[in-house]
């Protein structure tokens, strides 16, 4: 009976743990299928996560690529966008007067540029090129009077609006407003310090008058401008013009320009054994326009420690009856060198005569020293210079006008 | 201020000229290397070529086309 007693329950529960145990069967069963369920899911999260950080790392490689970011309906085309900053603090003592301005160094001036092209095949190609310079107190607009700065300096101006058509074999031809075939063939220079010193440094300081010695300031009625000219040939005008392709180092040019001037122009360039070699010459009629026809020459030389060696020289006939040619010449030394790691140095020395500019028997001379530090990262080049013009006019007794500066160059 | 007669003459200059022109014949006939077109080809008053500050080594910023 005890027994009976005792094992009733056991009897009784034994069902029940029977049924547990399939409840807890039937759990773990569904706790399997739940957790596979959830390892799927994760894998599948994996793998879009996978393929997400493939599609980042493919964006992130096509822009870092050259792709473009705009389109157009026409291959092998480009279009660039440069431009520079050109400030300098300059002064100038005229003898009665000294100044600082804060102005635009018109040796090279402030500018930006638009070039566009487009390759037709392997021998033609075409292109535009929209170059305009913003200029504020010029240094060729500066007077030792002024107040304020400049107006007439203060200026969006053309340099150039042109298109220009190019053949491997046959040459290139340029149509709008540009250099014509002359512009810059009395500035040959390798010097390495063309940003403030050059054959065109009349823009120094171009409108200072000359002031009559004894008279407490009167101006002579001449200006540097007057007395100084490069006569750099028709410069830039509205032209056709046409370069040949380059032929052992030579490269002949000529334009027809606006007013019917014309010049033909030859250029060389070449280096032997680290030596460089530049050499132009031109002839210029504008005697529709100004009565006059010019010819030009300039070399330079740089040998392979540095050192080099230019000159110029040009001449202007004029038409005007009882008037002498007017005459130009220039020679610079200089010397480049690594001083520092963060670019290239370049010191120069200069010197410069002119003879009946602007009126018989006027004779003009001007000398200089320039520095330029480059630095290469930055594409800015930091500048210095120290000059002084002379006069000699016929009857009258004149001060001298010295000029200097420093100042900055930042390519963008 | 009185100054002396300038050291050059129109003599000397046209002997100069035809000089150069030789020379430039000469020279254009002995070999020697390309020089890069920026030295002798533009205007003093050029941009410089080289790098530019935010525009990197080639001086520019230029949109190609597809």
């Amino acid at each position: 009976m005890g027994t009976a007693i005792v094992g009733a329950p056991l009897i009784l529960a034994a069902p029940a743990a029977a049924d547990d145990i399939s409840d807890l069967k039937t759990e773990n069963t569904a706790l399997k299928n739940q957790i596979e369920s959830l390892a799927r899911d994760l894998q599948k999260l994996r793998d879009a996560v996978h393929q997400n950080e493939q599609a980042v790392a493919a964006v992130k490689a096509e822009s870092e690529s050259a792709g473009p970011v705009v389109t157009s309906g026409q291959a092998n085309t480009s279009l660039s966008i440069s431009g520079q900053v050109n400030r300098m603090v300059f002064y100038a003592d005229d003898g009665d007067q000294a100044r600082w301005f804060q102005a635009d160094n018109d040796m090279s001036s402030t500018r930006l540029r638009f070039a566009g092209k487009t390759k037709m095949d392997d021998d033609w190609s075409a292109g535009m090129l929209i170059e305009a310079q913003f200029e504020s107190n010029s240094t060729t607009d500066v007077t030792i009077d002024q107040n304020t700065a400049v107006i007439a300096s203060n200026s969006f101006t053309q340099r150039k609006l042109e298109v220009w058509f190019n053949n491997a074999k046959l040459g290139k031809l340029y149509l709008g407003q540009g250099s014509t075939a002359s512009d810059g063939t009395v500035e040959t220079d390798l010097s390495g310090t063309g940003v403030i010193s050059g054959a065109g440094f009349a823009v120094l300081g171009e409108s200072l008058a000359f002031r009559l010695s004894g008279t407490g300031g009167t101006s002579s009625g001449v200006t540097v401008g007057n007395l100084f000219d490069t006569q750099d040939g028709l410069s830039r005008d509205d032209r056709v013009r046409y370069d040949s392709p380059t032929l052992a180092g030579v490269k002949l040019s000529t334009s027809w320009v606006d007013g019917d001037e014309w010049d033909v122009a030859a250029r060389y360039g070449r280096q032997f054994d680290g030596y460089e070699v530049a050499l132009a010459m031109s002839y210029w009629d504008a005697s529709p326009t100004a009565q006059k026809t010019g010819m030009g020459l300039s070399g330079s030389l740089k040998a392979p420690f540095g050192t080099s060696l230019s000159a110029s020289y040009s001449l202007e006939d004029l038409e005007a009856a009882a008037r002498d040619d007017e005459q130009f010449w220039y020679v610079k030394l200089g010397h480049d060198f690594e001083l520092t790691e963060i670019g290239g140095t370049a010191v120069s020395i200069d010197y410069a005569e002119t003879e009946n500019a602007s009126g018989n028997n006027r004779e003009g001379t001007f000398y200089s020293v320039g520095a330029v530090q480059n630095i290469d990262r930055l594409g800015t080049e930091f500048y210095a210079t120290v000059g002084m013009y002379e006069a000699d006019i016929p009857a009258v007794q004149t001060e001298d006008i010295t000029i200097g500066g420093v100042g900055a160059r930042v390519k963008f | 201020m009185q100054h002396a007669k300038p050291f050059f003459s129109c003599g000397y200059m046209k002997f100069a000229t035809a000089l150069l022109v030789t020379v430039m014949l000469a020279v254009s006939a002995c070999g020697g290397k390309p020089l890069h077109t920026s030295k002798w080809q533009g205007t003093a008053d050029e941009m410089k070529t080289g790098p530019g500050l935010f525009s990197g080594d080639d001086g520019e910023f230029t949109v190609d086309a597809e």
